[in-house]
């Protein structure tokens, strides 16, 4: 093989690996909108992905802390698209908060988090719905401790739901003030 | 006779009929003595290593049975089983909903709690316990890796292999059959670990008629979940009509009216209760409802006045939701209330069906039940809520 | 992150940026280590190897791994003490206790910084833009616990694989295959850092790539140890 055509091959076989690979991009500590719905005023800079119908804000690596953005889950559809979606919870439109908070942990389960704990249920507006609250532990499959808090409502008969996650040593408590200012600044468009 | 003795004459009686028989391959490993450990150079300390790896990670995995209670009462049974070898075992109740067991080379036995949800009694346990020391005894491990390898059928243990390297070895199911055998066993050592773990149990006194009853049980279960992921422990410990004709002929000639058999039913509920709320809730996370529901009518059908089980079946339909579900699930938690030793949560599910139906005073009698009985409950501020809400 | 990943992982990095290069990373150009004597504790190295056999067999050696973690623990402690430091050895503390759940928990850590660090750092298109050129991972205040215990002001995490996975394996002798590069049995990647245990910075970092090593033996594995500390700012 010459090296033009070995660099090719080379090219080719890179551009396969990375096709559907979004590149990062910044979040300004302005207002943003989310999901042409509603706005959030992040204080902070962020690098934002996105990923089917999440939004995904981290700072040092998305396996260390994040801020997930789950912009409107229509009626009858999984939390995520794993391969067992078919028969994980779906979301129904007159799901109560408790429901809701059920469906959450069930999703984070579908992708491979073990021994979810959801604490402290309880009811704050979110944008103009009337919302949840809630607290998470759980492990990820190689063990390490993680914590998580999520807000979210249903809206227009979808879900939207704000989870941040982190692990338990350092990075979850680093950025949760920032995580939580973000959940405090909802804003109906 | 005393045990440690008749338990070298049981397994002597099987090396002679494991030496009559001819076997698969390589066969000429004698059985592991106590306190016996391999040398370094070894394939067998090659595997000991690795399971030495997933002992470790296991036992800082989370996922382990904290339950000091549970933990002794297993580990006395395994003790009255294994006599001698008991120090060379460290048993590991893993939290995981599904039936299995497993011994590893280096000593590590894994009792998994879907395991524990599903046993009758500590006779049924005992069997399965004695089973997997059949494994360890007869150094099973050992054997069919030498006969993978020289066979070079590779791809099941290469798979097994693999993902019992990982870190995430509670990951995926794949890695739960890994971990829970590091490899498959043959038919063969089946056939022995069965013969062995149906000697260990009579020899403890318990009742020889339970041990077919195990893999009877978990076949209905297998079947009526057909359509979903296949039990795990099917993978490895293929159940025929054969195996099971063979333990109840072995009953039906250890069988005894005159001696005093146990099948050990009241101690065994008694260190197992406490754990089932958990254990049921676990199950109903897999979503595999045919199967749990086989499972549930087999323990409603063994204990009718059980409020907790008649709630778990309400879960199931709530959590199943297909058409005429949520009727049934109302039903499941009344007839839960009306049996009582029902968890507060009854009402709460109840609540939360009654509310979606529109049925606000019922919807806030159930609330208020709930609240009444969990006053400090982690989720009271949603409720309140929700109470509000239905004025 | 499970190891077929890493292998995944760092096969995808190595080509894309390259073996030869020199890849550590500081946290601070100008960064120095304390005045005086530095005492450094080194972490279990996480070390495991493995024999691929003629029909694809992978078989984990326990003399192998025994032999490979004594020299990378020893070639660590030579290049340390070179350095001058004063090696503290790693004592896990009672098993079962609070802090051994503490240490194991911290070396997870540091395996998920790591995997960050190896995905946001060495491969451009994956680059977080809040991090631009700086290098700031930390394993946060959790380090203290450690720091008492051992009295060390630094520690040294590293990390060694070869090739284990199934769905790696396949991807390499695909992408060996195709790139022309040589991918045989024991391909050997690894990781280090060096944590202030002060602040739980992560202040240096590297990662290795090296298809002709060979941990069993002392020789080569003193220089896998010495090329991935090589600049370790000590």
């Amino acid at each position: 093989m010459t090296r033009g055509i070995r660099a090719a091959f080379v090219l080719a076989v890179l551009a396969g690996l990375l096709a559907g690979c979004a590149r990062y991009t910044l979040v300004e500590p302005k207002a943003r909108t989310i999901a042409d719905l509603y706005t959030v005023e992040p204080q902070t800079r962020w690098s934002a992905l996105t990923d089917g119908k999440w939004e995904v804000w981290t700072v040092d690596g998305a396996g260390l802390e994040a801020i997930q953005f789950l912009k409107g889950l229509e009626d009858g559809e999984p939390l995520f698209r794993t391969s067992d979606a078919q028969k994980r919870m779906k979301f129904r439109k007159p799901m109560a908060p408790s429901e809701l908070a059920e469906l959450l942990a069930d999703g984070l389960s579908s992708i491979g988090v073990q021994n979810i704990a959801v604490t402290n249920l309880r009811p704050q507006k979110f944008g103009s719905a009337d919302g949840f609250r809630c607290d998470l532990t759980f492990l990820t499959k190689n063990g390490l401790e993680k914590q998580g808090m999520a807000a979210g409502g249903t809206m227009n008969g979808r879900l939207y739901l704000v989870l941040y996650t982190g692990t338990k040593l350092h990075y979850y408590e680093a950025h949760r003030a920032h995580a939580e200012q973000i959940i405090q600044s909802i804003r109906m468009k | 006779m005393n045990g440690p003795a008749s338990l070298l004459v049981v397994l002597a009686v099987f090396a002679v009929t494991a030496c009559a028989t001819p076997r698969g391959a390589p066969g000429a490993l004698s059985d592991v003595r106590p306190a016996q450990r391999p040398t370094l150079d070894s394939d067998e300390a090659g595997l000991w290593m690795q399971m030495d790896r997933v002992e470790q990670g296991l036992r800082t995995s989370g996922h382990l049975v904290t339950d000091t209670a549970v933990r002794t009462y297993l580990r006395d049974i395994l003790c009255k089983l294994a006599t001698d070898y008991c120090p060379d075992i460290r048993l590991y109740v893993v939290q995981t909903p599904h039936f299995n067991a497993s011994m590893a080379p280096n000593g590590v036995m894994q009792v998994w709690t879907g395991l524990l949800l599903r046993a009758d009694n500590e006779a049924q346990l005992a069997y399965v316990l004695g089973h997997e020391l059949g494994h360890y005894l007869r150094r099973h491990s050992v054997q069919r890796w030498r006969d993978v390898r020289t066979k070079t059928n590779v791809t099941a243990v290469f798979t097994v292999l693999t993902a019992a390297a990982g870190h995430g070895y509670i990951g995926s199911l794949a890695q739960l059959v890994a971990l829970g055998s590091i490899m498959q066993f043959s038919r063969d050592n089946e056939r022995e670990a069965d013969e062995i773990g149906f000697e260990l149990m009579v020899r403890a006194g318990y009742d020889p008629r339970e041990a077919s009853k195990v893999w009877e049980s978990l076949d209905k279960e297998r079947r009526a979940g057909k359509d979903s992921d296949p039990l795990i422990f099917f993978a490895t410990h293929p159940p025929t009509d054969e195996r099971i004709d063979t333990l109840k002929e072995l009953a039906r000639k250890t069988y005894t009216p005159d001696r005093d058999w146990t099948d050990g039913r009241q101690a065994y509920l008694k260190a197992v209760r406490p754990l089932r709320a958990t254990l049921l809730r676990d199950e109903l996370r897999l979503r595999d409802f045919a199967r749990t529901q086989v499972l549930l009518a087999r323990l409603v059908a063994a204990e009718p006045a059980s409020g907790q089980l008649h709630f778990f079946q309400g879960e199931l339909y709530r959590l199943r939701n297909d058409d005429g579900d949520p009727a049934r699930a109302l039903e499941s938690y009344e007839r839960a209330l009306a049996t009582g030793g029902a968890p507060p949560e009854t009402n709460r599910a109840a609540g939360l069906l009654l509310m979606r139906r529109g049925e606000k005073d019922r919807a806030r009698a159930a609330f208020d039940r709930y609240l009444t009985e969990a006053p400090d409950a982690e989720d009271k501020s949603m409720i309140h809520a929700y109470l509000e809400q239905l004025r | 992150m499970n190891p077929r990943h890493w292998i995944w992982l760092l096969s995808l990095i190595v080509v894309l940026s390259g073996c030869a290069q020199s890849t550590a990373l500081l946290r601070d150009k100008s960064w120095q280590r304390q005045p005086g004597t530095v005492r450094v504790v080194i972490m279990p190295p996480d070390v495991q190897l493995s024999e691929l056999t003629a029909g694809g067999l992978l078989e984990p050696k326990a003399d192998w791994t025994e032999r490979a973690r004594e020299h990378v623990a020893s070639a660590l402690e030579k290049h340390l003490q070179t350095k001058g430091a004063t090696v503290v050895t790693y004592e896990p503390p009672a098993s079962g206790g609070e802090d051994d759940s503490a240490d194991v928990q911290l070396v997870k850590l540091h395996d998920a910084v790591g995997g960050a660090i190896l995905v946001h750092k060495y491969l451009p298109v994956l680059a977080l833009p809040t991090k631009g050129d700086r290098f700031d991972w930390t394993l946060g205040a959790g380090v203290k616990q450690l720091q008492a215990r051992t009295g060390a002001d630094y520690a040294v995490f590293v990390f060694f694989r070869d090739s284990y996975a199934s769905a790696g394996r396949v991807a390499l002798i695909v992408g060996a295959a195709i790139l022309g590069v040589g991918v045989q049995g024991g391909q050997q990647v690894g990781f280090a850092s060096l944590v202030d245990l002060r602040t739980g910075d992560i202040v240096w970092f590297n990662r290795l790539f090296n298809p002709a090593g060979d941990l069993r033996t002392a020789e080569p594995a003193g220089n896998a140890v010495q090329s991935l500390l090589v600049q370790m700012p000590l």
